[in-house]
């Protein structure tokens, strides 16, 4: 493994440049097909004491990654931690685009690392970790700011009518049209790329940000939900909805195809209409229960 | 105030602009029969004294547009309750000394004040 020191100063942090050659290894036999070698830049970053100036918090590492057909980004990152570099730390949990545990940076752009061919992004990687959150160590962020948004739109089903906590065990009804309103706000994993991605959040820390806002819609936009208004007294607030420049890139990264922009606007409109003309909806009622239940609750 | 109120505000002070900006061009380019005679002094003075009120419109929208969006920038690129406040107060200060100053001005075209 050679390693090569390039020290240089950027914005006041001192980044190292360290080289790292590949070992050949599993990756390729298991898959048994044509294998090339991609470099990968990583981004390191650890969270030392102030008063340790010993070594620099940030850094790059380049590794010789072996690839062949179908060695997802995330694949990479895991060759690196098993074979080149024990202490690289980056999150993951399904490996299949559903826990929305891997986002990074990768060469510019937010993409799931899961669901990113290797072979998509040429020879030259460059993977950093997400934008507007704060560093935990090297391609991990602290999500907390943006959990907490989420929960301040009231990402749940919100029923005067019902009691709908604890043992509540009925279905409410709603018909095909009425859940493809919503169906695709629904598909939201909260990987946070739309967040990373979004130029408003870069400068204002309060902003609610694409995917708490597309969050307030989703709940909106269901028929079951009765808690419009409320919701829309949360959005149509300074740093919330109206933050929004519609520059359009949370919904050009978003991985299952959720278009936060577009719900953005949408709750722009109903805050508009809200001046006088929006009505509280009523929510869709309870589905019966079948006369002579197989399994009565 | 809720933001879609002041957002409302700032789209039709918006839209305001362009329409009196538009009919400011126009009279001031071509009142009085071509380019030439319309920005003879006289006839300037008399588009100003004709539309005082439309002027003091004019400025209305204007400060609020500017002022407002001005505040809105300044928020979206730091935040703080102190620090909001101070962008606030000191956007209400100027813009308010800005529209003083403009309508002492059209009230002195319009021979109200010497
Ligand atoms: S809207 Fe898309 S990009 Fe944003 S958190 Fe949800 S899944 Fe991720
Ligand atoms: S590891 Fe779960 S989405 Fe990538």
């Amino acid at each position: 493994m050679g390693n090569e020191d390039h020290s240089h100063f950027s914005g006041g942090l001192t980044l190292t440049e360290n080289d790292h050659g590949s070992e050949q290894s599993a990756l390729s036999e298991s898959t048994g097909n044509e294998q090339s070698t991609v470099k990968l830049r990583v981004f390191r970053y650890k969270n030392l004491p102030k008063d340790d100036t010993s070594a620099p918090s940030t850094s790059f590492d380049t590794f010789q990654v072996p690839i062949s057909n179908g060695t997802t980004l995330l694949d990479a990152l895991i060759y690196v931690k098993e074979k080149l570099d024990p202490t690289l730390t980056f999150r993951y949990s399904c490996r299949m685009g559903i826990c929305g545990s891997c986002g990074v940076n990768a060469n510019g752009k937010e993409k799931l690392a899961c669901k990113t061919q290797v072979k998509d992004l040429g020879e030259n990687i460059e993977v950093r970790p997400l934008n507007n959150l704060s560093l935990i160590r090297d391609l991990t962020v602290d999500f907390k700011p943006f959990i907490e948004k989420n929960v301040k739109v009231k990402p749940y089903l919100v029923r005067n009518d019902v009691d709908v906590d604890g043992g509540f065990n009925r279905e409410f009804r709603q018909t095909p049209d009425e859940l493809n309103q919503y169906l695709m706000f629904a598909n939201c994993l909260m990987c946070g790329l739309c967040y990373s991605a979004c130029p408003t959040n870069a400068t204002d820390e309060l902003y609610l940000g694409p995917q708490a806002l597309a969050r307030a819609y989703r709940y909106i936009a269901d028929s079951r939900d009765g808690g419009q208004l409320e919701r829309i007294e949360i959005v149509d607030q300074e740093h919330a909805a109206w933050s929004c420049h519609f520059a359009g890139s949370c919904s050009d990264v978003c991985p299952k195809g959720v278009d936060p922009a577009f719900a953005i606007q949408q709750l722009k409109a109903l805050a508009l209409r809200k001046q006088g003309l929006l009505k509280r909806k009523k929510p869709s009622p309870l589905v019966e229960r079948p006369r002579e239940s197989v399994n009565p609750v | 105030m809720r933001q879609s109120r002041l957002m409302l505000l700032q789209y039709l002070t918006g839209l305001g602009i362009l329409a009196l900006g538009s009919l400011h061009f126009a009279l001031l380019s071509f009142a009085g029969g071509g380019y030439s005679n319309a920005i003879q002094f006289a006839s300037v003075l008399s588009v100003y004294t004709t539309f005082g009120v439309l002027f003091e419109l004019f400025l209305v929208f204007l400060t609020w547009h500017i002022f407002y969006g001005f505040r809105r920038v300044l928020c979206e690129l730091h935040q703080g309750r102190r620090y909001e406040s101070t962008v606030t107060w000191a956007m209400v200060i100027i813009g308010g000394a800005t529209f003083l100053w403009g309508t002492r001005t059209i009230l002195i075209f319009l021979g109200v004040l010497h």
